[in-house]
């Protein structure tokens, strides 16, 4: 039997969609296993270890993404990657109350 | 000749191996080799896409950028044909030669029409039939699992090993003797069932996790009522190192319905769902909610609603 042949290249579902790509910086604080393996799909910045570049298509997708490392990578750039960012945390934080 | 769903369905069941890659494909290309019209093709493919108020967390299954003259398709579904291997046509074959032996005389007629039908297609199958990539399905990929051709060694032999593990969320890892009774695939991973010596108890071990494994001398039996069904729930990898609670997730309307469709479940009266799922691994559950925003709230346990509120607090961009 041939061997099973891995898929080459996969693309992610915020780098697909019918627009330019736009470039972002992501910070990753404190990284656990998920987060690391998920800063291994970004670009290496030099002198900024803990930040990685990515692209991307659809803002939302992207930064509902980055939202379920749970504070572990934080958008720094662009600004409407780093507003959607915000609008989620401001929605889930008032979905569990002041406190959080 | 009129179309049909059924038809259509063949088409796209045909297709989509062919380009379910991630990779650009020239839509004039792809209708020529699937002998369909472009206009034709480009229509399968939208009824695949086109989707209206999706919500957040469900677009992962299959990704489909129509360009003027390309189509891109990301696929984890459909990538096998709708077809069966030499090897599984050969597998039949014999499998029904087994069932002929010990059928009823009234019955062997069709097991034998079968039978030949079965082999008239072998016959006809060209000898690089199952040399297609997008014949074989990929169970869980390899690359990057160094440890897991010294640990199938060991369970072949049935040799204990030593095996240096990081939990999910751990700063250090562990070291640990472990009596390998299984190395199966789940959700896109590799994980090895194993009674672990040190916790005295059966263990799941997920192989990216593992840091450094070693094959001892010391053999082992595997006993003879150990289940990897059993072990591993709905297909995926849930017993926990450490048994927790389940976690009480409400989804809210605006996405339920999706995740009901996928759970097999009936929505509540006002159009929400509320699911406990098995939680093995509270990194999991933070990740598992957190993807859908505000659209999913931990219910229960109150430790992993705190945690979730944690992270909030901690979370600021």
């Amino acid at each position: 039997m041939p061997p099973c042949e891995p898929k080459l290249q996969r693309k992610r579902p915020w780098d697909v969609r019918d627009v330019d790509a736009n470039d972002a910086i992501v910070d990753f604080r404190n990284a656990s296993g998920a987060a690391k393996a998920a800063a291994r799909l970004g670009l290496v910045i030099e002198g900024a270890p803990d930040r990685r570049k990515f692209k991307f298509r659809r803002v939302d997708s992207f930064a509902r993404w980055l939202f379920s490392f749970g504070g572990e990578a934080i958008p720094v750039a662009p600004e409407s990657l780093v507003s959607e960012f915000n609008r989620l945390l401001d929605d889930t934080r008032t979905l569990y109350g002041a406190s959080a | 000749m009129t179309d049909t769903a059924a038809n259509q369905l063949r088409r796209i069941l045909r297709v989509i191996p062919e380009i379910g890659d991630g990779h650009e494909h020239g839509i004039a290309e792809i209708a020529t080799r699937t002998g369909v019209t472009k206009e034709l093709l480009i229509s399968d493919l939208r009824v695949l896409a086109d989707r209206y108020g999706m919500p957040g967390g469900f677009v992962e299954n299959m990704q489909i950028f129509i360009g003027s003259d390309t189509v891109e398709v990301t696929s984890d579904h459909f990538l096998r044909p709708m077809g069966l291997t030499i090897h599984e046509l050969c597998a039949l074959e014999l499998g029904l030669a087994i069932v002929r032996a010990e059928s009823p005389p009234d019955e062997t007629t069709a097991i034998d029409q079968t039978r030949d039908r079965l082999r008239q297609v072998i016959a006809r199958l060209p000898l690089d039939h199952d040399e297609s990539p997008a014949r074989h399905a990929e169970i869980a990929p390899t690359d990057g699992l160094p440890f897991l051709a010294e640990l199938r060694k060991a369970l072949r032999d049935h040799r204990k090993a030593r095996i240096t593990y990081r939990r999910s969320g751990a700063d250090e890892p562990t070291t640990r003797t472990v009596r390998l009774y299984a190395i199966v695939p789940a959700s896109g991973m590799w994980y090895a069932v194993a009674y672990c010596e040190s916790s005295e108890g059966l263990r799941v071990f997920r192989m990216d996790r593992v840091e450094d494994a070693s094959v001892l001398a010391d053999k082992y039996e595997i006993p003879s009522d150990f289940s990897v069904a059993e072990t591993l729930q709905r297909g995926r990898a849930f017993k926990a190192e450490v048994p927790t609670a389940g976690m009480r997730v409400r989804y809210s309307s605006r996405i339920a319905r999706w995740i009901a469709e996928r759970e097999g479940l009936s929505l509540d009266e006002d159009g929400s769902l509320t699911i406990e799922h098995p939680l093995a691994d509270s990194d999991w559950g933070v990740r598992h909610v957190l993807q859908y925003g505000a659209d999913a709230e931990v219910l229960e346990p109150v430790e992993m609603r705190e945690e979730i509120v944690r992270r909030l607090r901690g979370m600021s961009a």
